[in-house]
């Protein structure tokens, strides 16, 4: 067996082991991602909660866990190519990946919120500056057109 | 190539990827009672409330998504890719909280210990950060 | 082959032409379909959307009567005959190399409770089908939405009755 053979062997050997180490970037830090994910909002806490919850519905998403005395909402929605995955292993007991957003809303003062915005797309978590802040936009214009998530319809259907 | 060098070649190659394939099993610590109860609570001086809304934070900060809250009953439980955190948190007096936190992996229990030294490090800097904020 | 191109476009073009794509409605359209008023407090109005929702086989994955919020979702499996048709026509086509059966429907719903006074309520219900949100407008939705407003009002409506007097105490004898 010639030397160099048995040196590109190893050489094989080792770059398959380093391999896993190498990320193409380094993963963010809980203060990084705290950065990414929080945004303020002028108005109280529970009424950013019902806002919040309405934009979730808007997006298609479905409650997955909720605790209003913690101010935290989580929600899913099934990407088309995980939906067979999802029928065939117990619906929204199956845990087939899904597309999550989870919410927290803390109070900062009265007038004054925190909202923190978590995505996952099919299970990975995902740095997104753009998509948090188009939720928290949606969030701001829910909470504009007055009454949240909406003015009821002219219909009314009294009991 | 020869049988023999193909032997050394393959004993070769087998031998450098042993470390890596070993380290990839890991294999359980069993913990006594006493042992595991001192790993996974701790006290804190703050209230049920702000202790709370810590562990809330710091779950977000792990990267870690809630699968089920209850503010109320003091207990909270997260996921992250097949692992989970699940935290109870009890009143011990109005300024003082005993956190507990249980992980599992695979919907089965295994003490991590570097997850739970983890999540306890973000908690008492979140609960830092707010004590000076406030 | 030649010959059967112009054949294909044509056909082609024909289907493309019937997929006329409505325009995506405004959220004022979606909430119009979506959101409805109810005579009752916020507390019964909640109490009678998770009652009218296990009275339609829905089971509860999420309630959070704090939030106003539940999530409910009901299984249907496909027929035996569906089932069978599917198996054969995926083994034929397949050679039966992957013959495939077919998986249930999952229908989930999500109900919004929205106080609007002491004694008014908007309940707004989204309906999705295996995971997925189904459009405000669509007939499935309409109709479950429709189902699930009837229960929930014959719930509001069972709460005001009077409650009937009790039965007298048996007596020993």
């Amino acid at each position: 067996m010639s030397a160099a053979r048995v040196m590109g062997a190893l050489c094989f050997a080792i770059a398959v082991l380093l391999l896993p180490a190498c990320e193409s970037t380094p993963p963010l830090s809980p203060t990084q991602w705290n950065a990414i994910e929080t945004r303020s909002v002028q108005a109280p806490r529970d009424e950013v909660l019902r806002a919040a919850a309405a934009v979730i519905l808007d997006q298609g998403y479905y409650f997955t866990a909720s605790d209003q005395g913690a101010g935290t909402m989580t929600a899913a929605r099934v990407p088309l190519v995980y939906q067979d995955q999802y029928r065939r292993t117990g619906g929204m007991r199956s845990s087939a990946p899904v597309d999550t957003i989870a919410v927290w809303v803390s109070q900062i003062s009265p007038a004054e919120s925190s909202m923190r915005i978590q995505l996952r797309e099919s299970g990975e978590h995902i740095a997104s500056d753009e998509r948090v802040s188009a939720f928290w936009n949606a969030v701001q214009r829910r909470l504009l057109a007055k009454s949240p998530p909406s003015d009821p319809p002219s219909r009314q259907e009294g009991v | 190539m020869t049988r023999r060098s193909a032997l050394l070649h393959t004993t070769a190659l087998l031998a450098l990827a042993a470390p890596g394939l070993l380290s990839g099993c890991q294999s359980d610590v069993a913990y006594s009672q006493s042992a595991l109860n001192s790993l996974q609570t701790r006290e804190f001086n703050f209230t049920i409330d702000k202790t709370f809304d810590a562990c809330v934070g710091s779950l977000f900060d792990l990267g870690y998504t809630i699968r089920s809250s209850d503010k109320r009953g003091g207990f909270v439980s997260a996921v992250n890719q097949g692992s989970m955190l699940q935290i109870k948190l009890d009143q011990l007096g109005p300024t003082n909280t005993a956190v507990r936190v249980s992980t599992s992996e695979g919907g089965q229990t295994r003490v991590d210990k570097p997850l739970i030294d983890a999540f306890f490090n973000t908690l008492e800097r979140r609960l830092l950060t707010a004590e000076r904020g406030t | 082959m030649n010959r059967l191109s112009p054949i294909l476009i044509s056909l082609a073009c024909a289907l493309l032409l019937g997929c006329e794509a409505s325009p995506p409605m405004t959220q004022t359209q979606v909430d119009a379909l979506e959101i409805r008023e109810i005579e009752a407090p916020p507390d019964r109005a909640y109490a009678a959307a998770s009652n009218a929702l296990l009275d339609s086989g829905y089971q509860l994955h999420v309630s959070d009567a704090d939030a106003g919020i539940i999530t409910a979702e009901r299984r249907v499996d496909p027929s035996v005959a569906t089932n069978t048709a599917k198996l054969l026509i995926t083994a034929i086509l397949t050679r039966g190399m992957a013959a495939q059966d077919q998986p249930p429907d999952y229908f989930g719903v999500c109900v919004e409770i929205l106080p609007r006074t002491a004694s008014a309520t908007a309940v707004r219900m989204q309906t999705y089908l295996n995971g997925r949100v189904e459009p405000a407008d669509s007939p499935a939705s309409q109709k479950t939405v429709q189902e699930l407003w009837t229960l929930m009002q014959r719930q509001v409506l069972m709460k005001d009755l009077p409650v009937p007097a009790a039965a007298p105490a048996p007596t020993a004898k």
